[in-house]
C-alpha cells in the first residue's frame, strides 16, 4: 500500500484513539490493528507480532492498580487501605479502577498502531516518499540511513585495529581510542562525499536557498497561529475566531511549503503508484476520522465521550460508529496481492 | 564582474551577475530575509514552546456538568497542538535547511548523523542506567561548533534517522525531534555567549560566533560551560518529553493533570508528577551528558573545529583598482 494511505490510516486511528476511552471501541480498534498487522507481517513473510498484545496485558493491570490505588475518588467502593500512609490510604474505587485500565488500553492501541506502520513501511520507501520542500533534508536522512551500516563496520575495524595494540574496552574512557578514529574518520568520508557530490553536479541547477515569499508566508501563517493561540487562551468566548486564525495561519504555512516545494525539480525513479485501493483506504480513513471526530447528524460523539468518574456506567455502542470502524479493514485488500505474489516467487 | 558584485556566504562565495546596479535592492532583501528568518525562528519556536507548556495555561476549574463535559473533551486540545508541533518543526525544518544546506554541509550532517544515530541504535540494544544516552553529546558539540542551524537540523535529524532505523516512529516524534532540535540550536549559543564575555573583558574575539577560537585556555574552560549545559539538558529534556503524554497520565490527582487547571496549580501538579517520576531517571542522563562530554568532550570538539577550519571557510576578496577595473 502507499505510503500516504498507511499515514492517513494511522493518523485516522490514532486520532479517534486519542480522544476516546469507550473500552468497546478501544478493544474493537485493537482487534483491527491485531488483523492489519497479522496481514502486513505475511505480506513481508514473517510471524504476525503479539508483542504489543503482551505489552497491552502487562500495561493495563499495573495502571489499574496504580490508579486505583492512588485515585480516592468514585461511588463504587470496593474497600478501604487503612491507616494514614500518604497518596495510598483511603476508598480504592471500581471506577478509578476502570480509568486506569481505559488510560492502559489507550497508550497500548496507540503504541500498537503505530508499531503496524513501522512494520509495513521500509526505511527506503520512507525516504524516498521525502516532500520536495524538504530536499536538502530527505537527502541527508538518505545518506545517514546508507552510512549507518558502514558507520557499525567501520567501528569494528577500528576495534579490532585497537585490540591488536592491546587496548581493552573495561570503562567509558577506555571508548576515546575507539570513537574518535570513528569521528575522524567519518568526517574525512563526509569530504570525499561532498566532492563526489559536487563533481556529479549538485547544487548547480538551483538556489536552494528559502525565497522571500515562502519565509512571508511562514511568518505570516505563523504569526496568525499564535494570535489565534493566544486569542483562544485568554478570551474563551471567541473561540471559533480563534480557531478561524489558527486555521488560517496553518493554511498560509502550507501554502509557504508548498511554494518551496515548486522551486525543486524533483524526478522519482520507479515511482509507486497511488492505486484506486489506496485511494479507497485514503478516503475511507479520513471519513472514518470525520465522521467520530466532528459533530454531525449521522453519527453522536456522545458514545466517544465515555467517562468512568463518579458512577461506573456501562459504555455506549453506536452500531454505526462500530460498522464504520471496520473500515479500517480495508488495507486487507491492497496487502492480499502483495502476499499473493511472494508466494508465487 | 565587479568585486561587489562577489556575494559572500559562510560556506562559499557566488558571483552574482549585475548585482552592483541593484545593490540597494539586494540590501534591503538581505535585512529583509534577515529579519523574516529571525521571526520564524522566534515564532515556531514560542508556538512550539506554547504548545508543550499547553497543560499549564488552562482557566480554572469549572464545577458541574460543565466540568464532566470539559474533562471528557480534555484530550482534544493536546492532539490539535501535537499537530501545530509538527507544523512549526516542518516551518524551522525548511528554513534551516534553506540557509545552511551546501553539499558540505548535507554530507557533513549526513555522516555525524549516521554515527549518532549508529550511538543511538547501540543504546536501544545496550541499556544504560537510567535516562543514560549517548546522543546528545554530539548534538551538544555541533551545535556549539558549527551554530545554532547546524545545531537544529543535527538535534531533529539525529532522533528522526534513529527512530527510523529502530522502529521509534510515534506520536513522540515531533517532540522528540523538536527538544532535540533546541538543544543544538541553544548550544550554539554558549558560542556567541562565550565570544560576548570575550568582548566584555576586552579581548578581541579570535574568530566569529560561528567560528569559535581556541585559545589556550579556552577549551577546558569550554569543556566546563558544555558540561554544565548538558547537565541542564538532561533535566530539560526530561521534563519537556513527559509533557506530551502527561495529559493522558492517569494517577494520584496531586500529580494528574485535568482541563481546566490553573498555571500555579499545574505546574504544582507537575512538579510532584516529575519528582515522583521521572527526576531520578533524568539524573542518570545528566551525569551521562556530564560524563561524555567531560570525557570525549575536549578532543571531540578539537576534531570537529580543526574539521571546520580546513573546510567550512569563506573566501574574502579585497578591492582593488586592478581587479576592479579588470571586471569593468
Amino acid at each position: 500500500m502507499h505510503l500516504r494511505s498507511w499515514l492517513i490510516w494511522v493518523a485516522s486511528i490514532a486520532a479517534v484513539t486519542l480522544t476516546t476511552r469507550n473500552p468497546l471501541y478501544l478493544a474493537l480498534t485493537l482487534m483491527i490493528v491485531q488483523i492489519v498487522s497479522t496481514q502486513v507481517a505475511k505480506a513481508n513473510g514473517g510471524a504476525a507480532p503479539t508483542w504489543w498484545l503482551r505489552f497491552g496485558v502487562f500495561v493495563v493491570p499495573i495502571s489499574a492498580l496504580f490508579n486505583a490505588i492512588s485515585v480516592h475518588f468514585g461511588d463504587t467502593i470496593l474497600f478501604t487501605i487503612p491507616g494514614a500512609i500518604p497518596l495510598i490510604s483511603g476508598i480504592v474505587t471500581l471506577e478509578a479502577l476502570a480509568y486506569g485500565a481505559l488510560n492502559g488500553a489507550l497508550i497500548t492501541v496507540v503504541i500498537a498502531v503505530f508499531a503496524v506502520f513501522n512494520l509495513a513501511i521500509p526505511a527506503y520507501q520512507l525516504v524516498r516518499s521525502t516532500p520536495r520542500t524538504f530536499q536538502s533534508m530527505g537527502i541527508t536522512v538518505g545518506i545517514a540511513l546508507s552510512f549507518i551500516p558502514q558507520t557499525a563496520r567501520r567501528l569494528k575495524e577500528v576495534r579490532e585495529a585497537q585490540s591488536v595494540r592491546g587496548h581493552r574496552v573495561r570503562g567509558l574512557r577506555d571508548w576515546l581510542p575507539l570513537w574518535l578514529p570513528l569521528l575522524i574518520g567519518g568526517l574525512e568520508q563526509s569530504t570525499q562525499l561532498s566532492e563526489a557530490m559536487v563533481a556529479r553536479g549538485f547544487g548547480a541547477i538551483q538556489d536552494r536557498t528559502t525565497s522571500l515569499r515562502t519565509r512571508a508566508l511562514f511568518a505570516a501563517g505563523l504569526c496568525l497561529v499564535l494570535i489565534g493561540w493566544l486569542i483562544g487562551f485568554v478570551v474563551r468566548d471567541i473561540g471559533a475566531a480563534s480557531t478561524v486564525l489558527m486555521l488560517l495561519g496553518a493554511l498560509l504555512v502550507f501554502a509557504g511549503l508548498w511554494f518551496s516545494g515548486r522551486a525543486v525539480p524533483h524526478s522519482v525513479y520507479n515511482p509507486q503508484h497511488f492505486t484506486v485501493i489506496d485511494g479507497l483506504c485514503a478516503v475511507s480513513s479520513i471519513v472514518i476520522a470525520v465522521l467520530l471526530l466532528v459533530p454531525n447528524p449521522i453519527i453522536s460523539q456522545q458514545s466517544l465521550l465515555y467517562y468512568p468518574y463518579p458512577h461506573l456506567t456501562a459504555p455506549l455502542f453506536d452500531p454505526i460508529a462500530g460498522l464504520l470502524m471496520l473500515l479500517w479493514l480495508l488495507p486487507l485488500i491492497a496487502l492480499q496481492p502483495a502476499a499473493h505474489s511472494q508466494k508465487d516467487l | 564582474m565587479s568585486v561587489n558584485d562577489i556575494v559572500h556566504n559562510r560556506l562559499g562565495t557566488l558571483p552574482v551577475i549585475g548585482a552592483a546596479d541593484r545593490l540597494p535592492s539586494v540590501n534591503q532583501r538581505r535585512v529583509l530575509n534577515k529579519l523574516l528568518s529571525i521571526s520564524i525562528y522566534a515564532l515556531a519556536s514560542l508556538i512550539g514552546l506554547s504548545a508543550f507548556l499547553y497543560p499549564f495555561f488552562t482557566l480554572s476549574i469549572q464545577t458541574g456538568a460543565a466540568a464532566t463535559q470539559q474533562m471528557a473533551h480534555g484530550t482534544d486540545s493536546p492532539l490539535m497542538l501535537a499537530l501545530l508541533i509538527g507544523l512549526c518543526l516542518a516551518a524551522l525544518a525548511v528554513e534551516a535547511q534553506g540557509q545552511a544546506m551546501s553539499a558540505k554541509v548535507i554530507a557533513l550532517l549526513g555522516i555525524l548523523v549516521a554515527i549518532n544515530s549508529a550511538l543511538r541504535f547501540a543504546e536501544a540494544v545496550v541499556r544504560g542506567p537510567g535516562g543514560f544516552s549517548p546522543v546528545f553529546m554530539l548534538i551538544i558539540v555541533c551545535g556549539y561548533v558549527f551554530g545554532s542551524r547546524f545545531g537544529f537540523l543535527m538535534g531533529i535529524l539525529s532522533l528522526l534517522v534513529s527512530a527510523i532505523i529502530t522502529g521509534g516512529i510515534g506520536p513522540w516524534l515531533p517532540y522528540q525531534m523538536f527538544t532535540a532540535g533546541w538543544m543544538g540550536m541553544s548550544a550554539g549559543w554558549i558560542a556567541y555567549l562565550r565570544d560576548a564575555l570575550i568582548a566584555l573583558k576586552g579581548n578581541k574575539p579570535k574568530s566569529t560566533p560561528s567560528a569559535p577560537a581556541t585559545a589556550r585556555r579556552g577549551p577546558s574552560l569550554e569543556i566546563i560551560a558544555l558540561c554544565a549545559f548538558g547537565a541542564l539538558w538532561g533535566f530539560i529534556y526530561g521534563a519537556v518529553m513527559n509533557l506530551w503524554f502527561w495529559p493522558f497520565q492517569a494517577g494520584d490527582p496531586g500529580q494528574s493533570w485535568q482541563a481546566g487547571l490553573g498555571v500555579a496549580q499545574g505546574l504544582q501538579r507537575y512538579l510532584a508528577f516529575y519528582l515522583a517520576t521521572s527526576f531520578i531517571w533524568d539524573v542518570f542522563a545528566a551525569i551521562g551528558n556530564v560524563l561524555l562530554l567531560g570525557l570525549f568532550g575536549k578532543p571531540t570538539l578539537r576534531a570537529l573545529q580543526r574539521f571546520r577550519n580546513r573546510f567550512m571557510f569563506t573566501l574574502e576578496t579585497s578591492p582593488s583598482p586592478l581587479t576592479h577595473g579588470q571586471a569593468q
